[in-house]
C-alpha cells in the first residue's frame, strides 16, 4: 500500500512536469529551434480606439468615348464617389470591371453601386451561354471511387536500385503509379540519346497493341512518334529543346545526396491509363511526381518512388488519334502538349525547389505550365490548335464562363479546372506584353513565389496587370494591335537565338465572356474581376453615371467598344 | 531494484509522451506544388518551412492567409519536415 501511494505521487509529479510543456522546454532550449515552427507568441492586448466616420471623397471625371479603349481609375484611399461623365462622340457599348486588388477578403455585392440619371443600364447582356453547355471534351477528373490502395512492392526484373543504369528495349518494370496509388507492369518500347541526353518510353502493359486490355491501345508508330516530338537529333527542333532554353535542365546536381537520386539521369515517360478510369476522350491527361526524384529509403512519404526522372500521360487518349491515328489528331496533339505542361512542372522542381529551396503558390507553378504550352503550340503544330486556348477558354469550367475567379488560388479535384482556366487566361496575357519566352524566364529567376513573382517579371504591379488583363479580355474581339489593352494580336519573343510565336487570342471565338447587368450585381472574390455591361451602343451625347465603392479593395476599370 | 526498473520506465514512457506534445506556432500558409499532388506548406515567422497533412478542406479556404496552427511533429519529411495539423484558424 505504502509502495502503491508514492508511485501513485510520483505519477501525478510526473504528470505535473510533462504535461503543457515540450522538450524543448523542459531543456531550456527556446532558441535555434530547427525542426518545429515557431512558437506563439502572446497576444499583445490592444487598446480600443474610436472608430472613425469615413469621408467620402468625391471624384468628378470625364471621359471621352470615341474609339474601342479602357479607362482605370486610381484606387483611392478611402470610401470612393465618383462622378462619372461620359461625352460619346462615336456610339460605343459601355462595359465597368470591377476588381478586387485586395487579398485579404471579398468584396460584397452590397459594398459597391452604380446609379444614372440619363443612362438606361443594359438589361440584356449575353451572359455566357456556355454555362450550360457541355466542354468539348471532358477534360475532368471523373468523380470514380477511388480504387483500393494497392501499393506492391518491386518485383522487377530489372530494378535493384534504380533503372537508369542502362534501359533497353523490351526491359520491364513495375511502375507506382501515383495518381492512383497502384501499380503498373510496364516494357520500355524506346529508347533514344541525343547529345547525352537519353529518352526512355515506357508503355503499360495493358496499353499496349499487343496482350493490351484498354479501350484503345498503343503502337510502335505512336512511341515512335511522341520520341521524334520530344527528343531528337538537331537543335531547337523538340519539345526538350524549346522547354529547357526557358526553363532550364530537368535534373542535375543538387545537395541532398540522401535525399534525391545522382544527378545524371535519363527523362522517363510512363504511357498508361492514368487514373485507370478507360476513358479515351477525358480524365487527367498527365502528371508529374516528385516523390519519384526521392530515394524510396528516403521516407515513408516516398517510399513508392520509382527513383527515376519521369512524368506519365494518359496511353488511351494519345491513343485515340482516328481510324488511322495519326499524330497531327486532335487528341494526339493535346497529349503532346500535355508532355509540354509536365515537362514543366519537373524543370521547376528542380530548378526552383531543389537549388533554391523555394516553394510556389500552385497557380504560379500550373501558370507556368501552360505558358510553357502556349509558347510552344505554334512550334509543335503550325497553329494555335490544341495548346490551350481552345480548352481553356470554353465549356463549363473554361474561363469565358468562370471569369469571376480569384486569380491567385487553387481547389481540390475537379474543382481546380476554373483556376487552370483563370491562369492560362491571365498567363496568355502576360505572355504577350512582357516577352513571350523572356517573361517565364523572369520568373524562374525571380526569387518570388507568388504574386511577387509576376510583378519581378514584368515590372508591373499585380493589382494593375489584373485590371489590364480584364480590360484586354473584353476587348479581345476588338483590333488593338498595340498597347496594354491588345490581346488579339500575333506576338513573338526570341531567347538564346531561339523565337517563340504567339497566335492572337480572343475571348469571344470560343463562347461568350460571362458579363452581368447592373441589376445584378456580384460578390467580387479576391484578386478577381466582374464584368458589367452598362449601356448598349450609347449614342453620341453626355451621360452621367455615380459609382460608389465602400471597400479600398475595389477599383473600377471603364471599357468602350 | 525491481521498482527502480518500474519507475524508469513510467518515467521514460512520459518523457516519450511530452515530446509528442502537441505544439503551436502562427505564420502563413500556401497551397503549393502541382496537380494533382499539390500541398499546404506553412512558413513560421523565422521563415521555416513545414509541410502539413491533415484536413485539406479546412486549410484551402486559407492558402495565403496569415495562421495560426496547433500541429504534432512526425518522423516524416519530403525535402521539408511534415507536421501533423491538429486545428488551424485564421490569425486575425
Amino acid at each position: 500500500m505504502k509502495n502503491f501511494i508514492l508511485r501513485l505521487l510520483l505519477f501525478l509529479v510526473i504528470v505535473g512536469i510533462f504535461s503543457g510543456c515540450n522538450l524543448d522546454e523542459l531543456l531550456g532550449n527556446d532558441d535555434d529551434n530547427n525542426s518545429s515552427p515557431t512558437p506563439t507568441t502572446p497576444t499583445t492586448p490592444t487598446t480600443p480606439t474610436t472608430p472613425t466616420t469615413p469621408t467620402t471623397p468625391t471624384t468628378d471625371t470625364t471621359i471621352g468615348i470615341s474609339e474601342d479603349n479602357a479607362y482605370l481609375f486610381t484606387k483611392g484611399s478611402c470610401y470612393k464617389k465618383i462622378n462619372l461623365t461620359l461625352n460619346v462622340t462615336t456610339p460605343k457599348s459601355i462595359y465597368f470591371i470591377f476588381s478586387n486588388t485586395g487579398s485579404s477578403s471579398t468584396v460584397s455585392s452590397s459594398s459597391y453601386s452604380v446609379s444614372s440619371s440619363n443612362v438606361t443600364f443594359s438589361s440584356n447582356v449575353s451572359s455566357s451561354i456556355l454555362r450550360s453547355q457541355v466542354s468539348k471534351y471532358n477534360f475532368t477528373e471523373p468523380n470514380l471511387p477511388k480504387p483500393p490502395k494497392l501499393i506492391e512492392r518491386s518485383n522487377n526484373n530489372l530494378l535493384k536500385s534504380s533503372v537508369q543504369a542502362s534501359v533497353n528495349i523490351g526491359d520491364t518494370y513495375n511502375f507506382y503509379e501515383a495518381a492512383t496509388e497502384r501499380t503498373v507492369a510496364a516494357t520500355c518500347r524506346k529508347v533514344v540519346t541525343v547529345d547525352s541526353k537519353t529518352l526512355n518510353i515506357w508503355v503499360a502493359n495493358d496499353c499496349w497493341t499487343v496482350g493490351g486490355t484498354k479501350s484503345k491501345l498503343i503502337t510502335q508508330t505512336m512511341v515512335d512518334a511522341m520520341a521524334e516530338g520530344f527528343l531528337k537529333s538537331g537543335s531547337n527542333n523538340d519539345i526538350y529543346d524549346w522547354v529547357t532554353n526557358i526553363c532550364g535542365a530537368e535534373w542535375g546536381s543538387h545537395n541532398y545526396s540522401s535525399a534525391l537520386i545522382s544527378s545524371s539521369q535519363p527523362i522517363n515517360i510512363l504511357l498508361c491509363d492514368v487514373g485507370n478510369d478507360n476513358y479515351t476522350t477525358g480524365g487527367t491527361l498527365g502528371y508529374f511526381w516528385s516523390g519519384n526524384n526521392f530515394f524510396k529509403t528516403y521516407s515513408s512519404s516516398v517510399q513508392n518512388s520509382n527513383q527515376m526522372i519521369m512524368f506519365c500521360v494518359d496511353a488511351l487518349i494519345y491513343a485515340n488519334g482516328g481510324t488511322t491515328w495519326s499524330s497531327t489528331a486532335e487528341l494526339p496533339k493535346i497529349i503532346f502538349s500535355t508532355l509540354a505542361h509536365e515537362f514543366q512542372h519537373m524543370i521547376f522542381y528542380y530548378q526552383q525547389n531543389v537549388l533554391k529551396n523555394l516553394s510556389h503558390d500552385t497557380w504560379i507553378n500550373e501558370m507556368m505550365s501552360m505558358s510553357i504550352e502556349d509558347l510552344v503550340a505554334y512550334k509543335m503544330f503550325g497553329s494555335y490548335l490544341s495548346s490551350p486556348y481552345y480548352e481553356r477558354f470554353s465549356g463549363t469550367t473554361g474561363l469565358n464562363a468562370c471569369n469571376y475567379y480569384s486569380l491567385c488560388k487553387w481547389a481540390d479535384g475537379n474543382a481546380s479546372l476554373p483556376y487552370y482556366a483563370m491562369n492560362y487566361g491571365f498567363g496568355s496575357y502576360l505572355l504577350r506584353h512582357y516577352d513571350g519566352a523572356n517573361f517565364v524566364k523572369g520568373i524562374y529567376s525571380s526569387g518570388k513565389t507568388n504574386i511577387n513573382a509576376v510583378e519581378s517579371a514584368t515590372g508591373v504591379s499585380f493589382s494593375t496587370l489584373q485590371r489590364n488583363w480584364g480590360a484586354a479580355y473584353l476587348l479581345s474581339n476588338k483590333s488593338l494591335s498595340s498597347g496594354v489593352f491588345a490581346y488579339n494580336a500575333d506576338v513573338s519573343s526570341t531567347l538564346n537565338g531561339v523565337t517563340y510565336n504567339l497566335v492572337e487570342i480572343n475571348a469571344f471565338t470560343q463562347g461568350t465572356p460571362q458579363i452581368y447587368t447592373l441589376g445584378n450585381m456580384q460578390n467580387v472574390n479576391t484578386k478577381a474581376n466582374v464584368y458589367y455591361k452598362v449601356a448598349d451602343n450609347l449614342a453620341v451625347g453626355t451621360y452621367t453615371i455615380n459609382i460608389v465603392m465602400n471597400s479600398t479593395d475595389l477599383e473600377l476599370t471603364v471599357v468602350a467598344k | 531494484m525491481k521498482n527502480f526498473v518500474k519507475i524508469f520506465i513510467l518515467v521514460f514512457a512520459f518523457f516519450l509522451m511530452a515530446m509528442s506534445t502537441n505544439k503551436t506556432a502562427k505564420g502563413k500558409l500556401i497551397l503549393t506544388g502541382n496537380e494533382p499532388f499539390t500541398y499546404f506548406l506553412f512558413y513560421n515567422d523565422d521563415g521555416q518551412k513545414f509541410r502539413l497533412e491533415g484536413d485539406r478542406e479546412a486549410m484551402l479556404p486559407l492558402q495565403g492567409r496569415r495562421v495560426e496552427l496547433v500541429y504534432s511533429e512526425t518522423d516524416e519529411k519530403f525535402l521539408d519536415p511534415i507536421v501533423k495539423v491538429i486545428e488551424i484558424k485564421e490569425d486575425k
